[in-house]
């Protein structure tokens, strides 16, 4: 019954393309909340049960009738997958929600089919993302991960008449193909050995073989979509120029997907443990630090929140490969702790990057920009988007009482636990861990208050042509709900913990006896209790100083300027000034670039002139641009093949034949 | 509970003796001891004036931050008698409550578009992102020195080697006074009494409050110093003495610290502004350094 009503609600999907203009938004909107009433029931079902839930997406066939196709659409929903559905629904529901009011502006300007595209892809995407969490068969996994890719890349490329969008969408578009192949060849390798297509092989094949290559070549192919340094270079690209409920659903979910990937793979790891985690801490590290530093750096909002998840997904990595350490050295708390923090950290970043993508596309929407050095004093005007976006940014840089903190707390936790208890190299691991996570705490706490501080505080540094006011309430609302699921996971963790203890039963490497670390619910009961404390001290405190300052004269005057009253709204930090500091100290790894024109000498009485700096990725430059230029260089010679003459053209096959010929002669081939 | 109050009465206290430290050393009178209570009492009374570049913001910063530094209290044990709230990985809580209060107070300051405002903000932000791998480094080295992962187990359970406890009290002891001194923005690292607001850190991020929310954020400093002054208390203090004794030198070591505080600020001069970020990672470098002899102690290797 429900694969039915989950199949018809695609079906009816179809007609967004036939629906009036101002009607296609509920052409989708219908089937997606039928989709998410299903999905949310049996992610809900498999939860409260804790039974693996099977079914086939065919038309009510049994697998009998499609025997001869092994590759029956055949989905399993267990507890990693459900927590993951409920994620999806969460954040799309809230995208869609923001699209009503973000698209409305474009339904003039835009073609009838472009919206449709737009509208289709965005169900198409939120779909592939459903039942990639679902599928284990290897066919249909690529097929969604390639829906998935090209739905994303179509709505990327939102705004194609202009050139730089295409040429992002591309460039997207090419770098998730290189990650495609890689997961085709890691499938392939499985499948070799085993016989086996997908998911399911791996455990057979990592008890038989050498655990490392296979893992780094999925690790890879899924480091690509997660967005790890040095294969990030499409996210900071990409998500300033999608409409920013894309960004939201790419940001929070999509990415989350290829970290889902990875934790598929590592579940069924068997051995090698220590050369794995290796190799997982090294990339999750580099990306922290790395991410993080061009992320205070960053002067365009989004590009700066890009960065931010950037880091994100590199501390999800990072509780991976904590946990895979604690199993190599027989440490349960960490390799427990470990994983429940990457878990736990899945679901609190989507839930406050998806937050600030869609108020940041508010910004956008009113002020039409996101340069930070363009904005400001934007509270006092729409005081809803900015308090909103005070609590995403709280949460993201891991204070108390929001989600983030937990994950980081709960990874913190497993750290000192094995710190305690642990020896020589898991010591030296861990204080480095420690000491990454702690810089990359402070630098995000950097990153936010420039966020926040430069664009929504201190006054206004540019005129702009339309009134700043708080946009329509659709788009707010999503930031309503995350906000208070925020709020309710930073306070209640431990409600959901036993669920996602269940969850990493499906860890096979995990120590088989984790029952006493249900003790830990005890731990976060005082936890939450603490950050409840914080929340009602503050609500006190704050009457009380309500109730003081209604007896007393409150003034309102200039700012305090040292005398000099004068003061403009030049006169503020700009983002570059307030990043300054942090460049001299990590000058190796930022780097900038000047945007001015130089007087020339003859210029006695000089004009007007703009100087603009902009942030350089570094990593960026060796790890992609400078081979592109070394190819570029090559593939010249290539091309002198190409001549263009088809007599030549009839010389290539007759010189393979012979070459054929004489290799079969000699009994090369 | 003790430890709350006799936390809350320190604090009272600390400004003033360091103040009175300071004028009797430069060869003033000085203010009284007590005279900081007076103070904030007339701050809760006065009215204020508030920029009209502010928002919402600027309005609820003060209180935030102060209520963050009394939820840190809770955490805080005295001694051997446990604290109110004490579970594993409490100290990674502590932390994490101070950085909320900075960003509040950071967002404050960039809330009234002041230039100088901005400065302080700037590097408030900077020295705390260097300075807090120094605590986590400490309490490591602490968690592999006793194998306990909370601020209770581990000071009870310091005193167990007495000789090697020693070493690693005193050296702990130096890297948290150190602490302290860049946490409280105080000489070297800041100097609150500059006449020049280009040279402060702290004390420039809040020019423009007044009156009520001035307050708060005088008595959050003086809580500051009075919350890890304590821990160093805890790490000196050996659980096992009665408790008369150990409220008696409680309050003998916070005042010495105080007086220690003075003492440096009326004999040391600030650090070149420049040169603050070198300095503040040295204190992490020395936590680090205790952290491998720590581990080459322990025999790990």
């Amino acid at each position: 019954m429900d694969i039915i009503l989950f199949q018809t609600a695609i079906a009816i999907s179809l007609l967004v393309f036939f629906a009036p203009i101002r009607i296609k938004y509920f052409a989708i909107l219908l089937p997606m909340l039928a989709i998410i009433g299903i999905t949310s029931i049996w992610a809900i079902d498999v939860i409260v049960t804790h039974k693996i839930k099977i079914a086939y997406l065919s038309f009510n066939l049994s697998e009998n009738i499609f025997g001869f196709w092994s590759a029956v659409p055949k989905i399993k929903i267990d507890q990693i997958s459900a927590l993951f559905i409920l994620m999806i629904n969460v954040i799309s529901i809230g995208s869609l929600i923001y699209a009503y009011g973000y698209l409305k502006k474009y339904l003039s300007s835009k073609s009838a089919l472009g919206i449709s595209m737009h509208y289709f892809s965005f169900f198409l995407l939120y779909i592939s993302l459903l039942l990639l969490t679902m599928i284990r068969d290897g066919f249909l996994f690529l097929f969604l991960w390639e829906l998935m890719s090209l739905s994303s890349f179509v709505l990327i490329a939102f705004d194609g008449e202009k050139a730089q969008v295409r040429a992002v969408a591309i460039n997207y578009l090419i770098q998730m193909h290189i990650g495609f192949m890689l997961l085709l060849a890691g499938f392939l390798i499985a499948n070799k050995a085993t016989g086996i297509w997908g998911f399911d092989a791996l455990p057979i094949y990592f008890s038989s073989h050498p655990n490392t290559p296979l893992f780094f070549i999925f690790f890879l192919g899924f480091a690509v979509k997660a967005g790890l340094m040095p294969f990030h270079t499409w996210a900071p690209k990409a998500d300033p120029i999608a409409p920013p409920h894309v960004s939201a659903l790419m940001s929070g979910v999509l990415v989350k997907i290829g970290c889902l990937g990875i934790m598929r793979v590592a579940m069924s790891l068997q051995n090698s443990f220590s050369e794995i985690a290796s190799i997982l801490l090294a990339f999750s590290l580099i990306t922290i630090v790395f991410s993080i530093s061009m992320s205070v750096y960053e002067k365009d909002l989004r590009k700066l929140l890009a960065y931010s998840s950037i880091e994100n997904v590199g501390v999800i990595c990072l509780g991976l490969s904590l946990s895979i350490f604690g199993t190599a050295y027989k440490i349960p708390a960490l390799a427990v702790l470990g994983i429940l923090g990457s878990i736990f950290h899945v679901f609190s970043h989507s839930l406050y990057k998806s937050t600030l993508f869609l108020l940041t596309g508010n910004v956008e929407r009113i002020s039409g920009t996101r340069n930070i050095n363009e904005l400001g004093g934007l509270a006092k005007k729409m005081p809803l988007t900015a308090f909103f976006f005070l609590l995403s940014g709280l949460s993201l840089c891991a204070l108390p009482p929001f989600n983030g903190f937990v994950s980081e707390f709960l990874m913190y936790e497993g750290i000192f636990k094995a710190i305690s208890t642990g020896d020589f190299y898991i010591s030296i691991i861990c204080i480095l861990v420690v000491i990454v996570l702690a810089i990359s705490g402070g630098l995000s706490i950097f990153a936010m208050t420039k966020a926040f501080g430069l664009s929504f505080l201190g006054s206004q540094r540019k005129e702009y042509t339309s009134d700043i006011i708080d946009p329509p309430k659709s788009m707010l609302v999503p930031a309503v709900i995350n906000s208070i699921l925020m709020l309710l996971l930073g306070l209640t963790p431990f409600l959901i913990f036993p669920e996602i203890y269940e969850a990493i039963a499906a860890f096979k490497y995990l120590p088989a006896d984790n029952s006493h670390y249900f003790q830990h619910v005890d731990i976060y009961q005082k936890f939450g209790l603490l950050s409840g404390i914080l929340v009602a001290l503050s609500m006190i405190v704050f009457a009380i100083r309500r109730i003081q300052q209604k007896r007393i004269q409150v003034n309102v005057g200039p700012t305090w300027g040292c005398g000099y009253s004068g003061g403009t709204a030049k006169h503020q930090y700009t983002s570059f000034s307030f990043s300054v500091p942090l460049k001299r100290i990590l000058s190796p790894i930022l780097s900038q670039k000047n945007n001015f024109i130089k007087y020339p000498e003859e210029e006695i009485f000089p004009g007007e002139r703009k100087f603009d700096v902009d942030s350089v990725d570094r990593l960026e430059k060796y790890s992609i641009s400078i081979p592109i230029k070394f190819l570029l260089k090559i593939i010249p010679f290539v091309g002198l093949a190409q001549t263009g003459r088809i007599q030549h053209y009839l010389i290539y096959p007759v010189g393979f034949l012979i070459l054929i010929v004489v290799m079969t002669a000699f009994n090369f081939i | 509970m003790i430890a709350f109050l006799l936390i809350l009465i320190c604090a009272l206290l600390y400004p003033g003796t360091i103040d009175k430290t300071k004028a009797i050393l430069s060869g003033r009178k000085g203010p009284k001891i007590h005279q900081f209570i007076f103070d904030a009492w007339r701050l809760f009374k006065k009215g204020s004036i508030y920029s009209d570049k502010s928002s919402f913001v600027f309005q609820i910063s003060a209180t935030i931050n102060f209520v963050c530094l009394i939820t840190a209290i809770l955490l805080i044990p005295f001694a051997g008698e446990p604290s109110l709230f004490s579970f594993d990985g409490d100290f990674v809580f502590m932390i994490y409550l101070l950085g909320l209060g900075r960003f509040m107070s950071v967002v404050a300051a960039l809330d009234v578009s002041s230039g100088f405002e901005g400065m302080g903000a700037n590097r408030e932000v900077l020295y705390a992102a260097l300075l807090e791998p120094a605590f986590l480094l400490l309490m490591g080295t602490l968690c592999i020195f006793t194998g306990y992962t909370n601020f209770n187990d581990i000071f009870t359970a310091l005193y167990a080697d007495q000789y090697l406890a020693s070493v690693v009290i005193i050296i702990s002891s130096i890297i948290l006074f150190l602490f302290i001194l860049v946490e409280n923005s105080r000489i070297p690292a800041d100097d609150p009494n500059t006449h020049l607001e280009l040279t402060m850190v702290h004390e420039v991020m809040i020019l423009d409050h007044s009156g009520f929310d001035l307050g708060l954020i005088k008595l959050t400093a003086a809580l500051k110093f009075a919350v890890f002054g304590s821990l160093i208390c805890n790490l000196v203090i050996p659980s096992h003495f009665p408790i008369g004794i150990k409220i008696l030198l409680f309050m003998i070591f916070q005042f010495a610290l105080a007086v220690a505080i003075g003492f440096i600020e009326s004999f040391k001069p600030r650090n070149k502004m420049a040169r603050n970020p070198q300095y503040i990672i040295s204190i992490s470098a020395i936590a680090l350094v205790l952290y491998c002899v720590m581990i080459i102690i322990k025999n790990k290797m």
